[in-house]
């Protein structure tokens, strides 16, 4: 949040804000653009050069009636997506009257933004974005707000220009059509218009009479007679007109569409895809468990080391000397008797070190391994599940050092079947251990699994 | 220190890195078969909004420790100087090539962390993991073990037995398959070895707790924008109106088809990655559709209108006409004149739509054909997809992250995965339809989420088959 504060008080230069000006402008260019046309139609219409006098049914075609099927048009492409769903035709007829709209000249507008905002605004204001989809009604409100933007402008235009011309100018009345004239279904007409404001604003209201004598017919300057200064009293009905029909319920749909577009806006960003993790993301708790530095290199492995080849292999005759390393939990005697049977050999002794014993108990294995005549073989037998550990290297060193460098060591990684004999490895814990020992770097060290029958 | 610490120390290859991992949700840590990968301590803070509450330290394994407990009674004087001469012989040999990895694990115990001893429960307790457990237990710091059956062989029993001695607590725990309230419960087992420890490990596990909801109301998103995508997806392409559509027809499937899998696999990583797994290695059957024939032909017309719009327009344009010949007779034409009005102005608007469609003006056609691909209407392809992604989801959120090796998606889900309940089913094709009513309606979105966000929701209350 700070960051993107940060990011507005700086003032760069962000895509949102080119398309906010940019549609600002184009709202202001459209009322600049209504109020200009609405001064015009009005001035054309209460046009009054001394010889015809204006024409009130022109008037209230064009600022009422004109006004009133427009509103009426705009109240069906307002009417809410989910309430049209049910009538067939009528959404396509919504997108038909929308194209027609003012506010369509966002599209143009759209175009004189820059390339990045362009390309920022491209998926939400393409067409066919009209149809329901993310910014479908974001893109309708904004539609909307420009149109009414235009229409109240057009409004106030056309009012003021209507006041400016009655102040400053002395304008006269009649009405005249080519149907059939009949005062009482005009003075009726005049009623029902002038309903909403007869109550406390009467001289709005035009009387009978008043229509009656501002009646005009084909022959030139023939009126339905009366007193000319009446000609004019018809202003304060029109005036009325335009601010009734016109520009007041412009000025509510424009607040209306104002409200519903800001709404709506809301809305779809809360709905553009990634927003909601965003969101969710900056309201809760930001939970980290993972360690923050890079994991240090392994350790080399010992392939690369010196190996030993382990071609060599023991005289047959040779006896050998056992040692027990880690507590191999098998007895003295059945380790001796499957051993020898199995490799068909003599076993001198069987010696214990690691696990429990003591580094003294170690010293004293190795010496009595040195001390056995004969220069026998040593096969030092070890738990295959068991990884293997320094200790081990520590021992086969001190052992070497002890017996000398030609005397074969044999180390055996063992498992034990159920009935607590000697069995054959897991392949991988032996290769675990020949690669292990191969960096120990003693040309007279083999690594031999466990087999039984074998031959070490 | 002022939240704890915990050192994860034992044997090598007895699977530290593997709890480690899991613990704290990180796939980066190295875990392999061979002994001695973790040489050197590695942090693992647990904050919350940037505030540490416990951190782990993985260690690395006991290489001597036979000889170093040796070195230890060798200076011993009493008991009561146990902590001090570990101490010591830390800062004696921390420089030197004798003991390293003893140095390096005993460092942070010494420094005031507690003790997680890890062995591995699948292999017979032995004797010489005795000298380790002796100087963890001079160290006098508070300590509790966990068996880690690595394999399938049980010694737990012997382990239980070995380890009650040298530790007050004894727990088992796979860092493979811990669910995901194992791991909470775990965690407040740390809370019991010291007091001190409580609070931060009980903010720690509410935070943990909401931090897992929140993952799951992400992922559910994640899975429902993606079905979204695919159910309301379409590919079209403009054609002339007197071109042949038939030799089109296999490149833009192909296109939609690959379309359709893209947006189902961007779902997939979006859930990976926010349950923090982000070396997974996915094996999946590629979806199919279930669609025999996916495409529309569709006219389309200049200035973006479409055929029915026109139609509405003459309707409406026909009606109004028709209102004024019903107006003038003052309704006694029982708005007959609106209703011929109407369905002459669509016929001519359906008319003069399909006459445009041949119109050139300066060589441009002002229409012609539109090829559409989709949405796929199959009733059961939502549902297809969606167990897809529900059984994806559900292996994730379960998986933890000492699991190495490929996510298997090609096995059957039912064994392991609740069949869904009625209200779910329900609520599912409620939404489904609506997406086909109104595919481009953003609530529907919303909707779909809500309801898979319900299904996850359970699933991750059930427990995994082993």
């Amino acid at each position: 949040m700070a960051w993107l504060e940060g990011l507005r008080a700086s003032g760069a230069a962000l895509p949102g804000r080119s398309v906010g000006t940019a549609y600002r402008l184009l709202i202001l260019a459209l009322v600049m653009l209504g109020l200009v046309i609405g001064w015009g139609a009005a001035a054309a219409l209460f046009h009054y050069d001394g010889t015809r006098p204006v024409n009130v049914v022109n008037v209230l075609a064009v600022f009422v009636a004109a006004q009133v099927c427009l509103l009426l048009l705009l109240g069906i492409v307002m009417v809410p997506d989910r309430w049209v769903q049910a009538f067939p035709g009528v959404p396509a007829f919504q997108e038909a009257l929308a194209l027609l709209s003012p506010g369509q000249l966002i599209r143009v507008a759209i175009r004189c933004l820059p390339r990045t905002a362009r390309d920022l605004l491209a998926p939400t204001f393409a067409s066919g974005a009209s149809d329901g989809s993310l910014f479908g009604r974001v893109w309708k409100w904004a539609v909307i707000l420009a149109a009414q933007s235009f229409a109240a402008a057009f409004n106030a235009g056309a009012l003021a220009a209507c006041l400016y011309l009655v102040t400053f100018s002395d304008l006269a009345f009649s009405w005249s059509t080519t149907l059939k004239p009949d005062v009482d279904t005009a003075h009726r007409l005049t009623q029902v218009l002038s309903a909403p404001w007869s109550h406390w604003v009467p001289e709005a209201t035009p009387s009978r009479d008043l229509i009656r004598e501002t009646l005009f017919y084909r022959q030139a300057g023939t009126r339905g007679g009366g007193d000319p200064a009446r000609w004019g009293q018809w202003w304060p009905f029109l005036a009325a007109c335009l601010i009734t029909y016109g520009l007041l319920p412009r000025v509510f749909l424009l607040g209306l569409a104002g409200w519903r577009f800001r709404r709506s806006t809301r809305q779809a960003l809360l709905q553009i895809p990634g927003v909601a993790v965003v969101l969710d993301r900056l309201t809760s708790e930001l939970v980290t468990t993972q360690a923050t530095d890079l994991e240090a290199e392994a350790a080399a492995s010992s392939d690369s080391a010196t190996a030993t080849t382990g071609q060599s292999r023991l005289p047959d005759a040779l006896p050998l000397c056992l040692v027990n390393w880690g507590g191999l939990a098998v007895p003295d005697e059945r380790l001796k008797r499957q051993v020898s049977e199995s490799w068909r050999r003599r076993i001198i002794h069987v010696q214990h070190a690691g696990g429990r014993a003591s580094l003294e108990s170690d010293a004293s294995a190795i010496a009595a391994i040195a001390a056995a005549s004969g220069q026998p073989g040593v096969a030092v037998l070890v738990k295959s599940w068991e990884p293997p550990v320094l200790e081990v290297g520590d021992f086969l060193r001190d052992l070497r050092e002890a017996i000398g460098g030609r005397r074969l060591i044999i180390l055996t990684p063992v498992s034990l079947d159920a009935a607590g004999r000697l069995a054959p490895p897991r392949e991988s814990d032996a290769i675990q251990w020949q690669q292990r020992l191969r960096g120990l770097g003693d040309a007279a060290l083999v690594v031999r699994p466990w087999q039984e029958g074998g031959t070490p | 220190v002022s939240h704890p610490v915990f050192a994860v120390v034992g044997h090598p290859n007895k699977g530290k890195s593997s709890i480690v991992a899991t613990l704290a949700a990180d796939d980066s840590v190295h875990i392999g078969p061979e002994p001695g990968t973790t040489t050197h301590c590695r942090r693992y803070p647990m904050a919350v909004d940037g505030e540490e509450l416990y951190a782990l330290v993985d260690t690395p394994g006991f290489q001597r420790a036979r000889r170093a407990l040796h070195w230890m009674k060798q200076h011993e004087t009493s008991a009561d100087r146990h902590a001090d001469i570990v101490r010591q012989f830390v800062d004696i040999h921390r420089d030197r090539d004798a003991f390293p990895d003893e140095c390096e694990l005993l460092q942070p115990i010494i420094d005031g962390a507690g003790i997680l001893y890890v062995v591995d429960g699948s292999v017979p307790y032995g004797e010489e993991y005795e000298p380790e457990m002796e100087i963890l237990r001079w160290t006098g710091r508070p300590s509790l073990a966990l068996i880690n059956p690595i394999g399938r062989a049980d010694h737990l029993e012997s382990w239980r037995s070995a380890l009650g001695q040298f530790f007050r607590v004894v727990r088992v725990f796979n860092a493979v398959t811990a669910e995901f309230h194992k791991r909470v419960e775990l965690l407040r087992a740390f809370g019991q070895l010291d007091e001190d420890w409580r609070a931060p490990l009980d903010r720690a596990v509410a935070s943990l707790e909401s931090d897992r909801q929140r993952k799951r109301r992400v992922a559910a998103h994640a899975v429902a924008e993606g079905l979204f995508k695919m159910l309301t997806h379409q590919v079209e392409q403009k054609r002339p109106s007197e071109a042949d559509t038939t030799t089109a027809k296999p490149a833009i499937e192909e296109r939609f088809r690959e379309n359709v899998r893209h947006f189902e696999q961007q779902a997939r990583d979006a859930v990976e990655q926010c349950y923090s797994h982000r070396r997974i290695e996915r094996r999946e059957e590629a979806l199919q559709l279930l669609d025999e024939d996916l495409f529309a032909e569709k006219t389309w017309l200049l200035f973006g209108l479409r055929r029915r719009e026109i139609m509405a327009s003459g309707a409406m344009g026909g009606a109004a006409t028709g209102a004024l010949v019903d107006a003038h007779f003052g309704g006694a034409s029982m708005l007959a004149g609106t209703l011929i009005g109407a369905g002459l102005g669509a016929t001519v608007g359906w008319w003069t739509a399909g006459r445009l469609v041949t119109v050139k003006i300066l060589n441009t056609p002002l229409g012609g054909k539109r090829l559409v691909a989709g949405p796929t209407k199959n009733v059961n392809f939502p549902h297809v997809v969606f167990n897809r992604a529900r059984y994806h989801h559900y292996l994730v959120s379960h998986r933890t992250h000492a699991t190495r090796g490929t996510l298997n998606l090609t096995a059957n889900p039912t064994p392991l995965m609740p069949a869904l309940d009625k209200d779910d089913r329900a609520a599912l094709e409620g939404v489904f339809a609506q997406l086909r009513k109104r595919r481009h309606d953003p609530q529907n979105l919303e909707r779909l989420a809500e309801v898979i966000e319900a299904v996850f929701a359970k699933d991750d209350s059930t427990t995994s088959a082993p």
